[in-house]
């Protein structure tokens, strides 16, 4: 499966009449763009706001943030949400970097992630180094938690596909070729280190899991993705009613760090032989399940010698993750597996995870789920009023947050600096 | 320049030059002048501190007058008024790096003084304040005076004049067990490339998270006569009587509730409902007996196949709530269910 991603850097958005992109800055016609996520059912109200690095702006109610990617030729992006169904992953994408869409919105339950663009928060995520468009939507009276949420997606699925757009008879600042053999040809990396990587999906209940192929991944077997697939949006975010910092966001998944830090190596240091997913279910019964038919894929059907292991959500799937951890160890797979640690606001915590097998000895932190941190006063608040989750206002003032309310600092897919020290 | 920075000095009879085990009850005093290893402290301070005090206190005493010997030293302390007091170092000395760690103890949470002390890892004084009080590490004998002494010092001056700290390894800070966040250089998933790379190939790899070790629980010996027990029910399942009256957190709980169930055949949808943030509580809130099982309960007891069900019911919520919280909240709970006479409990878990 071989993918072309056509990587355009923009430093710039500004509202204008006309959407387009020139000399790295995105124009967007914001009356445009609304029309095209406008959707009467669903919403009571959308207004598009703007934000860049460094202003001094908190963005309430985030509840998922995307990179902005069209599909050029072959192939669909986004699968079962936009366009046909088709196989994510071949022909050529675009996507425009330094750019998100946030999905905002509000309603019982929706748990909301709070972005600072400067100060301490900003600090420790990524995501503020991006330039975003902003959707904050209310719902229409009546609409439930469901409707509202795939409302949510589509809109900001489809603002990401009309931004991308732009670039769509441009040419990329640089092309990145993704590719990986099907299995049975034979390898041209002989000897090096075969390595896969599992990602665990969260199946908790409805408004908490992340969606594969435009689906709910409520009872699925573990199965194979081209690592393609992810970057092509096989895996999107649903999670609205989620511990923000414990739920990965469309961008990372988009952007997944594994994958990409793997595809840099392939064929230099190790081969990179493929993607599993694997579900986390509410009964052990079904873990244990879960788990040995993804070691299963991983040792005997992609004949992988390590893997790195991921996961969605905090608690249960902590078990689902060591299980998966004993079961790749015992058919002769090494593992590392990356987690945040739930260790209480002062970090004495003794169990950091509900979990922890024997054979998980090789654990990389993503930082402590419960520490503090302290927000400075903004000048803006975008986003609303208030949240929906025990965080009180006035939101432009000094706010005191744990970490896990700042999206993808304690990134449980890797991408974050954000780890701990023993002291 | 004017030194800025007081600083007390607190050793046993033999680093206070005294005597050895036959001195070890003598009980605390001050001396104005540094004594035995504060000279070498006068030295080290410089012209950032001084040593206002040395308060000299035998082992034995300590041990065998606690509450005594704290509140004497205590005083001490707080009649010379210092900004930083330093303990030890204790080495692998037992009695006196449990008197240095209470010092430091007193210093830190009595009186708002930073402490710093320094003693071997398996002193039993470590125990006794390493979540409070920065230790430096020490080897086991004496011979690491000089270098124990040195840092804590510069760490003690650093605490005391609000300075950043170095790590852990740059400061000789012996690790407390307890984890803050910092930034990496890398993101986690480079970090974690390198680390299975390194263990694939046979190398040496650095494992950011160890294994706790957990606890082990020995399960109750059976009831023998089910028809005559009193059977409680328990439950994290976050079910509270509607309008929540103890205000028990939706996660991460520090409270529980205890609610009646007198004259209730069966729980009501009216009355109660679960405000958990960890599953979905659509069919709970439809019929809280399906969580709490009041109703088959009261069934079992008319039959006579229990003697009784307990009347009260206890009840928390079981999401993200932090270990030492749950452990708290378990043993409450069974204390009162233990001193009634309960002989069972049935522990729905959600």
């Amino acid at each position: 499966m071989k993918l072309e991603l056509g990587i355009f850097n923009i430093r710039n958005i500004v509202g204008n009449s006309h959407t387009f992109i020139q000399d790295q800055a995105l124009y967007i016609n914001l009356n445009e763009l609304k029309q095209v996520i406008a959707d009467d059912q669903h919403f009571s109200k959308i207004e598009i706001e703007i934000a860049h690095p460094g202003n001094s702006v908190r963005i309430i109610n985030v509840l998922d943030v995307i990179e902005p990617r069209v599909k050029v030729k072959g192939g669909e992006i986004f699968p079962g949400w936009i366009g046909e169904m088709g196989v994510a992953g071949i022909g050529r994408t675009h996507a425009l970097k330094g750019v998100g869409v946030i999905e905002v919105g509000l309603m019982k339950d929706f748990y909301g992630a709070i972005l600072d663009m400067k100060g301490a928060g900003a600090e420790l995520t990524n995501y503020s180094n991006l330039h975003y468009v902003i959707l904050v939507t209310e719902p229409a009276p009546g609409i439930d938690q469901a409707e509202y949420s795939h409302a949510l997606k589509m809109a900001g699925l489809k603002a990401a596909t009309y931004l991308a757009r732009a670039s769509i008879s441009l040419q990329p600042d640089e092309l990145r070729i993704y590719e990986i053999a099907p299995l049975n040809r034979p390898s041209i990396n002989v000897g090096l280190p075969r390595i896969a990587y599992l990602h665990i999906t969260e199946i908790h209940e409805v408004l908490k899991e992340p969606f594969i192929y435009g689906d709910n991944p409520r009872r699925y077997f573990p199965t194979l993705l081209h690592p393609n697939e992810l970057i092509d949006g096989a895996i999107v975010s649903c999670t609205y009613d989620y511990s923000p910092g414990l739920k990965n966001f469309t961008y990372s998944f988009l952007n997944s760090p594994a994958v990409e830090g793997l595809y840099q190596r392939h064929g230099k240091e190790l081969e990179f032989v493929g993607v599993v997913v694997a579900n986390a279910p509410s009964v052990l019964a079904d873990k244990k399940r879960s788990a040995v038919m993804a070691a299963k894929l991983i040792r005997f059907i992609l004949g992988a010698d390590g893997v790195i292991i991921t996961k969605d959500g905090g608690g249960h799937p902590d078990i689902d993750l060591m299980e998966c951890c004993e079961q790749c160890e015992r058919l002769g797979v090494k593992t590392c597996l990356i987690n945040s640690e739930m260790l209480s606001p002062d970090g004495t915590g003794i169990y950091s995870m509900i979990a922890f097998s024997e054979y998980a000895d090789c654990v990389i932190s993503a930082g402590n789920v419960d520490e503090m941190v302290d927000l400075p006063s903004m000048e803006l608040v975008i986003g609303g009023k208030s949240m929906a989750i025990d965080i009180q206002g006035p939101f432009d003032k000094p706010m005191r947050v744990p970490i896990r309310m700042i999206p993808n600092a304690i990134s449980q897919l890797g991408f974050t600096k954000v780890t701990t020290e023993e002291f | 320049m004017v030194p800025s920075i007081r600083v007390i000095h607190y050793v046993n009879q033999f680093f206070g030059q005294i005597g050895g085990e036959e001195k070890a009850s003598i009980a605390p005093f001050l001396n104005e002048k540094p004594i035995g290893p504060s000279q070498l402290l006068k030295g080290l301070l410089g012209m950032k501190g001084d040593v206002v005090a040395t308060i000299v206190c035998g082992d034995n005493y300590f041990s065998d007058n606690m509450e005594k010997a704290k509140n004497e030293v205590l005083r001490l302390i707080s009649s010379h008024n210092p900004n930083l007091v330093l303990a030890g170092p204790a080495f692998n000395a037992g009695r006196y790096g449990i008197a240095c760690a209470e010092v430091c103890n007193i210093a830190k949470k009595d009186l708002g003084v930073e402490a710093v002390t320094s003693m071997y890892k398996e002193n039993p004084g470590v125990e006794i304040c390493h979540r409070d009080i920065y230790i430096i590490e020490t080897g086991l004998s004496s011979r690491g005076m000089i270098e124990a002494m040195t840092k804590m010092v510069q760490l003690g001056l650093k605490l005391a004049l609000k300075e950043p700290l170095g790590s852990p390894q740059e400061e000789g800070i012996l690790l407390r067990g307890i984890k803050r966040n910092i930034l990496s250089k890398e993101f986690a998933s480079e970090r974690a490339i390198r680390a299975l790379l390194a263990k694939m190939k046979g190398e040496l790899f650095h494992t950011e998270v160890r294994r706790p070790a957990f606890d082990e629980v020995l399960p109750a010996p059976p009831i023998e006569d089910l028809s005559k027990a009193t059977i409680a029910l328990v439950t994290e399942g976050g079910l509270i009587p509607i309008g929540n009256p103890d205000h028990i957190e939706s996660h991460r709980a520090t409270r529980y509730g205890r609610y009646s169930l007198e004259g209730m055949s069966r729980l009501s949808k009216e009355g109660f409902e679960s405000i958990h943030r960890g599953y979905d509580t659509t069919f709970v809130n439809e019929d809280p007996n399906r969580l709490a099982p009041v109703d088959v309960m009261r069934e079992l007891e008319q039959e006579g196949t229990i003697g009784k069900l307990y009347p009260y019911f206890f009840t928390t919520t079981g999401v993200a709530t932090f270990v030492e919280n749950s452990k708290k909240i378990g043993k409450s709970i069974a204390k009162e269910l233990k001193e009634s006479g309960v002989s069972g409990v049935i522990l729905t878990s959600t």
